[in-house]
């Protein structure tokens, strides 16, 4: 690897961790260094589109761009260059979790050194190299796997081969026997196979519609004639064999039964996983049945529009009482029954919940089960067969006294029951009996059965959800009253709780500011320029602090000044600020427009503070403006008037607006506009304590609109309570 | 009709909530001057130290020291705030275990104030492990802190069943807490009569811990008598 010449890039907002970062980089000298730096995200990108860079260093935390967003913004664009995250301590997790998502390593600002630098550059460029070509030729692979017309899987078999690897350290020998011999073993191994992924043909060939309904349904596609497949296939890993190919039977999701060739391919890998690589053909002969397929797809069609139509409490024993006359009907049934399970400890019950009789048959009464133990009835087998999802068979024979006693065959030797899910749990059965039983049931009306079932217990899932949604929208409005009332008192809680955190961190703050001024003051004629201009920065910095913790000072005591409502000669009020104001910059050529505004109702000293933060923030955001044009204007709404201060200077971004008026929230260069970004947060806790609100709108050089409402002079308002003296 | 599958109960999410934000801004943005502090510090005793006097290092020693200071103070801050935003599970905690896990660590501060602990019958709790623990490291820290010179320290730590909750009560006979003092105890960063490397977070981020586990935080105290410190959590 040739590492003469290093090209890096470093995105940082902040000049003088720019300035530290340089330095430690220059103390590298394994190789020459080329350095470019970026200083927001749109430069980053402009930088990283035009030119190539051998290694990114990127810090979260930009004017235009914060937390993880900031690398997946970046991310497209850097192409192979490697990206290593610049974390300050509190956001050591954020990175951590960027560097899951593909950044090559983070890097803790003011804690490292050139050796770790250094070794963080070789590195990442390496491993960013190795990435690449793996994904390369991964990429390859998935894209034959994601279009090819043939339906390919692959399937993880690492817990199966672990199995198997046990069996034999246990001494089986002989795998036929040991099936034959333990019959649970087949389905418990299938259940340790999973999807790794599948591509779309496959997906389409068993009635699924996306990989995750596959994966899930993956037991579902397996009958008992996919089972002599499945054990040649075990059979095959048994014996280490690295291929596999046969005949295999599975049914869709839709039910459709279908006749597969398979071919398979064992892949293991150096870490231990066991993959399996499985083409499949589907050899079906359509033809046949035709004619029944499209009478299901009719029936089914008949309940899935009448489905449509659930909405009130009231259709749904319509919709199922019409779902039963379809099943009775297309099957020549005389009765069918909907039956629901409860699981109370002592044992699964059953409960009728309604019946369609064939209108030929007499209506007798009092001779079914209405509601009942299943295990009193000696149907616990049939009970398990319909938990598989199976269709049971209920013949008078398989009924103990009590049973015959109790069920009413209406002369009919069986009843066929098909089980009802919601949600994977079963919650009941359509058991259906026909009278005449000359021809036994075929296996397409079983699995039409089993269809019709399953359309039951979906529409009974929607109906449940539906009903929940109702609930959730009842709620709702309650809900957001009590949020707002809980809101208000977390606005208090968190003021003073910054009162206490501000509070406590002046102290060691007044060291730190006291002792970097004398240390200016009283030493700096006797230390180099060098020097000088370290202590100029250490004196940014604290005076930095300072100026962050006064402003939470300020915030936090808003909500504990008790408010006192007068009139204001609001327009009066602004021409004062926009005086003192302006005179704090005499260079500065700004034209200022206040229209009418009339008068309203306030704190007189806490709306001042909102005007002055108005107005010096569109003086601050015009500054690159020749000619600045400042208009305050106002219009008036039912009780409230709102008042707009309009600026041609910067703007900002019209996806940012929500971070406005947070706490320390700034959406511009420091370097370009002084200040710590809670002034806005001030004027949006003093403006809601006047029962008023705050927006705003903007565009990027295309100026800033604010807007504020206050109480008009005859509106009465609630006065937000005081803030207690107790803490927290 | 029994055909309805209970479902859970609707979650709405929030949006992130205002003090979390607070905390995370608050301490990203004295992080980034303090680290600059720090970084120009180190810089000029490399570069300038011909230049320096003693006088001056010794300036420069102090602006360390309590730029550390700040940095602590933003830690536990950032501590406080991951106590709501924690979504371990809930386990059965066996405190005596997680108390004598404690005590192993500060084995060297026990000699030093000769400290003879009692444990009284704790039951399991059902918690979050990690913020049973910082709660119980957190107070019993407090109590070696108010060891007095010249007398050894008793700390007691016993659990009453008060029928629907639990009370515990860690007790030492340290320096107590001053009736000016009481008021704010719970306050981030109170400066009480406390060692110079306490940061008067303790309580704060204690309190807030029993809270979030639904439980009530107290205190009794007489300035140099000692300190009750009762918590309770529910059953």
């Amino acid at each position: 690897m040739d590492y003469l010449k290093i090209n890096i890039l470093v995105v940082e907002d902040n000049l003088q961790d720019y300035i530290i970062f340089k330095e430690i980089l220059g103390q590298i000298r394994d190789f020459f260094i080329h350095i470019d730096h970026a200083q927001s995200m749109s430069e980053a990108i402009e930088m990283v589109t035009t030119s190539q860079f051998d290694i990114v260093f990127l810090d979260l935390f930009l004017p235009d761009s914060f937390g993880q967003e900031t690398f997946t913004r970046i991310e497209p664009f850097v192409g192979s260059s490697p990206v290593v995250v610049l974390s300050g301590l509190s956001d050591k997790n954020i990175a951590l979790e960027i560097v899951k998502l593909g950044a090559q390593d983070y890097i803790v600002k003011g804690d490292f050194d050139a050796t770790l630098l250094e070794k963080s550059i070789v590195y990442s460029i390496e491993r960013k190299k190795y990435q690449d070509r793996l994904q390369q030729s991964e990429q390859k692979y998935r894209s034959t796997f994601q279009s090819v017309g043939v339906a390919i899987g692959e399937y993880d078999y690492t817990k199966l081969k672990k199995y198997l690897d046990e069996l034999k350290q246990q001494g089986v020998k002989d795998f036929r026997s040991h099936i034959n011999l333990s019959l649970q073993s087949l389905p418990e191994m299938r259940s340790l196979v999973s999807v790794t992924n599948v591509n779309p043909a496959t997906i389409k060939l068993y009635g699924c519609e996306s990989v995750e309904e596959f994966e899930k349904n993956l037991s579902r596609f397996y009958i008992e004639e996919t089972l002599p497949h499945f054990e040649n296939l075990i059979e095959a890993v048994w014996e280490g064999a690295d291929q596999y190919e046969g005949e295999a039977r599975f049914v869709t999701l839709k039910g459709r039964r279908i006749t597969t060739w398979e071919q398979a391919k064992f892949l293991g890998d150096e870490l231990g996983y066991y993959r399996m690589l499985i083409s499949t053909s589907d050899v079906t002969k359509l033809s046949e049945k035709e004619d029944e397929v499209r009478l299901q797809a009719k029936i089914l069609r008949g309940i899935s529009d009448s489905a449509g139509e659930l909405l009130s409490e009231e259709s749904l024993p319509v919709i199922l009482a019409k779902a039963l006359e379809i099943i009775g009907a297309s099957l020549a049934a005389v009765r069918v029954s909907l039956y629901t399970y409860t699981y109370p400890e002592s044992g699964p019950e059953y409960n009728l919940e309604y019946r369609w009789n064939d209108s030929s048959m007499p209506d007798e009464e009092g001779l079914s089960a209405e509601a009942g133990s299943i295990k009193e009835l000696g149907l616990d087998k049939h009970f398990d067969q319909l938990k598989e999802g199976e269709c049971a068979e209920i013949m008078i024979s398989d009924l103990n006294h009590k049973g015959r006693d109790t069920i009413d065959l209406l002369g009919a030797s069986m009843v066929v029951a098909a089980p009802i899910f919601d949600q994977g749990v079963l919650i009941g059965s359509i058991n259906v009996k026909k009278t005449d039983e000359s021809e036994p049931w075929s296996k397409f009306q079983v699995e039409s059965l089993l269809t019709l079932a399953r359309n039951i217990g979906s529409t009974l899932t929607r109906h449940n959800a539906q009903k929940a949604l109702f609930k959730m929208n009842e709620n709702l409005e309650q809900m957001v009253k009590n949020r707002t009332s809980k809101m208000r008192s977390a606005i208090k809680e968190l003021e003073s709780f910054s009162y206490s955190v501000s509070h406590g961190l002046r102290a060691p703050l007044r060291a730190i500011s006291g002792f970097s001024q004398v240390l200016a003051d009283e030493y700096g004629e006797s230390i180099s320029e060098e020097g000088k201009s370290y202590l100029e920065h250490i004196l940014k910095g604290a005076s930095e602090m300072s100026q962050l913790i006064d402003d939470l000072l300020d915030f936090s005591r808003m909500g504990r000044r008790k408010l006192e409502f007068n009139v204001l000669d609001i327009e009066g009020m602004f021409n004062e600020v926009i005086r003192e104001l302006s005179a704090q910059v005499p260079d500065r050529n700004i034209n200022f427009m206040v229209h009418n505004l009339g008068k309203c109702q306030g704190d007189r000293s806490m709306i001042k503070q909102v005007l002055v933060n108005f107005i010096w923030n569109a003086i601050k955001y015009t500054s690159k403006e020749e000619t600045a044009q400042i208009t305050v204007s106002c219009e008036e709404q039912d009780s409230f008037i709102e008042y707009s201060i309009i600026d041609n200077g910067v703007g900002f971004d019209m996806a940012y607006v929500d971070k406005l008026f947070g706490v320390f929230q700034r959406l511009h260069l420091e370097e370009e506009f002084d200040g710590t970004g809670v002034g806005l947060a001030i004027v949006q806790r003093i403006v809601g304590r006047h029962s008023g609100n705050v927006r705003a709108e903007g565009k990027v050089d295309e100026g800033a609109k604010f807007y504020f409402t206050l109480p008009k002079l005859d509106t009465e308002i609630e006065i937000e309570e005081e803030v207690s003296s107790s803490q927290m | 009709m029994s055909l309805t599958v209970s479902s859970d109960k609707p979650k709405l999410a929030g949006p992130e909530s205002e003090f979390d934000r607070f905390v995370y801004t608050v301490s990203h943005d004295l992080q980034e001057p303090l680290r600059m502090i720090s970084s120009f510090v180190r810089l000029l005793n490399v570069k300038c130290d011909d230049d320096l006097s003693d006088e001056c290092n010794q300036y420069l020693e102090y602006i360390t020291e309590n730029t550390d200071r700040m940095k602590k103070m933003i830690y536990s801050l950032v501590d406080y705030s991951r106590v709501d935003r924690n979504r371990e599970e809930f386990q059965e905690l066996d405190l005596t275990s997680v108390i004598n896990d404690i005590l192993s660590m500060y084995s060297q501060e026990l000699s030093v104030c000769e400290c003879h602990i009692e444990i009284g019958d704790l039951p399991k709790i059902s918690g979050q492990p990690t913020l049973i623990i910082s709660l119980l490291k957190h107070l019993l820290r407090n109590s070696f802190e108010s060891f007095v010179e010249g007398r050894p320290l008793m700390v007691k730590i016993s659990c009453e069943d008060k029928n629907d909750h639990w009370q515990f009560c860690v007790e030492d006979n340290g320096c107590g807490i001053s009736l000016e003092h009481r008021e704010h105890i719970f306050e981030m960063f109170c400066k009480i009569n406390r060692p110079e490397e306490n940061l008067g977070a303790g309580l704060a981020i204690s309190r807030s811990i029993v809270r979030k586990h639904g439980g009530k935080m107290f205190v009794e105290s007489t300035p140099d008598l000692g300190t009750l410190v009762y918590f309770a959590l529910p059953k």
